[in-house]
């Protein structure tokens, strides 16, 4: 589990965030939204220890995350950044995977492990390929094998979507639910809506620095607090209130079956 | 301008499969394409090639040429190519150089001669259009990924090019700015008759800025044509939710949006 308790964090005299408090409980998936610059990065970055906040504790099954080993916290919190070139530097795909588990001090069935987490992502035919070489999406692929490899309780994402096409979204959606059924929580940061429809997950959204409101994803979709964040909804969601339906449009077919019905 | 892609194919060194195959396409002045297709399937590649970085800066096996106004992009100058295209690559950190967003977004202007008022008013414009005026004047490390994202497009937007190619542009920005960035790029292109090209995983704010459709697949292009026509022969889970139920529930309807299905349910006239 991991709770932030009254985090306020600035850059210099900009203040990014203003007074979060939020539970995330193991077993779950939950995604952080938010418009650009709204400190959806920043505070990943403070749940996983890289950044210490200005106020305010970020525990990690009671723990401050702060105050743990580099090598404790990463058995506890695994992140995956927005951007894949900031974590990717070896010769190829395969040692790529295998760096951290090394630098672990992981020797028994660190080859199993490493197979395990490329299958995982699909990457098994690019694990002789400089990771340099790969495209912007299969790069992204690499970052979260990299880091699911080692198992970390937490995992936290980053934009996963980006770049990706939708054969890789599902099976990045069964990843989430797999790991969260087995570990700790689960939590993204994404901008991909119409992937947070489908996935569902308990969903933060923050604005200028604070928590406007909270609640499943699809539910939260159709409040006016999403609405007047991001003006624009997600298909379903535009196509539920059209309608003028209270409970969510799950998918294409409900959807087809709502028409047919209203026509 | 109008764009020819005579033939084109790429392999990579080192590599054994080709990451273009013969790839053939004709746009005409003021063409608005989206560009889609599975990851690793070619698109950036493409991209590249189009303004001659392929293969003047990744070694391979090239063949093909690419036609700017029925000029070789292989005649031409940096310089040229410099004026006559806009490129945003998909990792904004391939290419914000400066300190200040101002600077950066001014950059390409200046070291194509213009002089600093003629600079600071084209910033300015932009700036504004893309609802970034308040984020000129900060460091540019400071910024978000999808901050950065919004000032590598501005540099790129605010030299005017005839052809403006733009690599997963809206990939870090939260709908609402999403919107916005489609509707600048689109007012751009109109007032100027820019060619446009865009690639995009999410097809569902995107649809309504183009008029062409192109899919990838393993460095082929297997269908490409007006969005309309295109869209019917791309696999359908890459199409937003409204044209995938429009279809399901009255047939063969084409791109829908929510406010169509709406009226196509309501029976409306």
């Amino acid at each position: 589990m991991i709770e932030l308790l009254d985090i306020w964090h600035s850059y210099g005299n900009r203040q990014v965030i203003k007074g979060i408090s939020e539970r995330f409980e193991d077993g779950r998936v939950y995604a952080i939204i938010g418009r650009n610059g709204s400190g959806k990065s920043t505070l990943l970055r403070i749940m996983a220890g890289l950044i210490r906040p200005t106020r305010g504790v970020a525990l990690v099954n009671g723990k401050d995350i702060g105050s743990m080993k580099p090598r404790e916290a990463i058995k506890e919190v695994g992140i995956v950044f927005q951007n894949p070139d900031y974590q990717l530097f070896e010769e190829t795909v395969y040692r790529e995977v295998e760096f951290a588990l090394k630098n672990l001090g992981i020797e028994n069935n660190r080859e199993q492990m490493v197979g395990w987490a490329l299958r995982e992502l699909g990457l098994e035919g690019l694990k002789d390929r400089p990771p340099l070489t790969l495209s912007g999406g299969e790069k992204k692929r690499l970052t979260i094998a990299a880091v699911i490899a080692w198992r970390p309780r937490a995992l936290l994402l980053d934009e996963p979507t980006v770049g990706q096409d939708q054969a890789f979204k599902e099976l990045l959606m069964r990843l989430i639910k797999g790991h969260a059924e087995k570990g700790g929580p689960v939590i993204i940061s994404t901008h991909d809506m119409e992937f947070l429809w489908k996935l569902n997950p308990n969903a933060v959204l923050i604005s200028d620095g604070v928590v406007l409101c909270r609640g499943e994803f699809r539910r939260l979709a159709l409040k006016e607090c999403f609405r007047s964040t991001f003006e624009v909804l997600p298909g379903l969601a535009a196509l539920t209130r059209a309608l003028g339906l209270s409970d969510p449009l799950v998918d294409d077919k409900e959807a087809v079956e709502a028409i047919m019905k209203w026509r | 301008m109008s764009l020819s892609l005579r033939g084109l194919s790429f392999k990579y060194r080192g590599q054994n499969e080709y990451a273009l195959q013969d790839v053939n396409m004709e746009l005409p002045r003021g063409a608005a394409l989206a560009l889609t297709g599975p990851s690793g399937c070619g698109k950036s590649t493409l991209l590249r090639a189009i303004v001659g970085l392929v293969p003047r800066y990744y070694a391979g096996d090239f063949s093909g040429t690419v036609l700017v106004d029925g000029v070789p992009v292989d005649n031409m100058s940096r310089e040229d190519i410099a004026r006559t295209f806009g490129f945003v690559f998909q990792n904004p950190d391939s290419q914000i150089l400066s300190y200040k967003a101002r600077r950066d977004i001014g950059l390409t202007l200046e070291n194509l001669g213009a002089e600093p008022d003629e600079i600071d008013k084209a910033v300015n414009e932009i700036a504004y259009e893309l609802g970034i005026r308040d984020i000129l004047d900060r460091p540019v490390h400071e910024l978000s990924d999808g901050q950065r994202q919004l000032v590598a497009l501005a540099g790129a937007i605010v030299t005017r090019p005839r052809v403006l190619i733009l690599d997963e542009p809206t990939s870090l920005l939260d709908p609402r700015s999403t919107v916005a960035v489609l509707e600048a790029v689109d007012r751009a292109r109109k007032a100027h008759g820019t060619t446009l090209i865009i690639v995009e995983h999410r097809l569902e704010l995107l649809l309504r800025f183009v008029d062409h459709l192109a899919y990838m697949d393993r460095g082929r292009v297997v269908a490409f044509g007006m969005i309309k026509e295109a869209a019917r022969l791309i696999p359908q889970e890459v199409l937003p939710h409204p044209s995938r139920i429009g279809l399901e529930a009255f047939g063969d309807a084409g791109l829908l949006t929510v406010e169509d299905l709406v009226k196509r349910a309501g029976g409306g006239p």
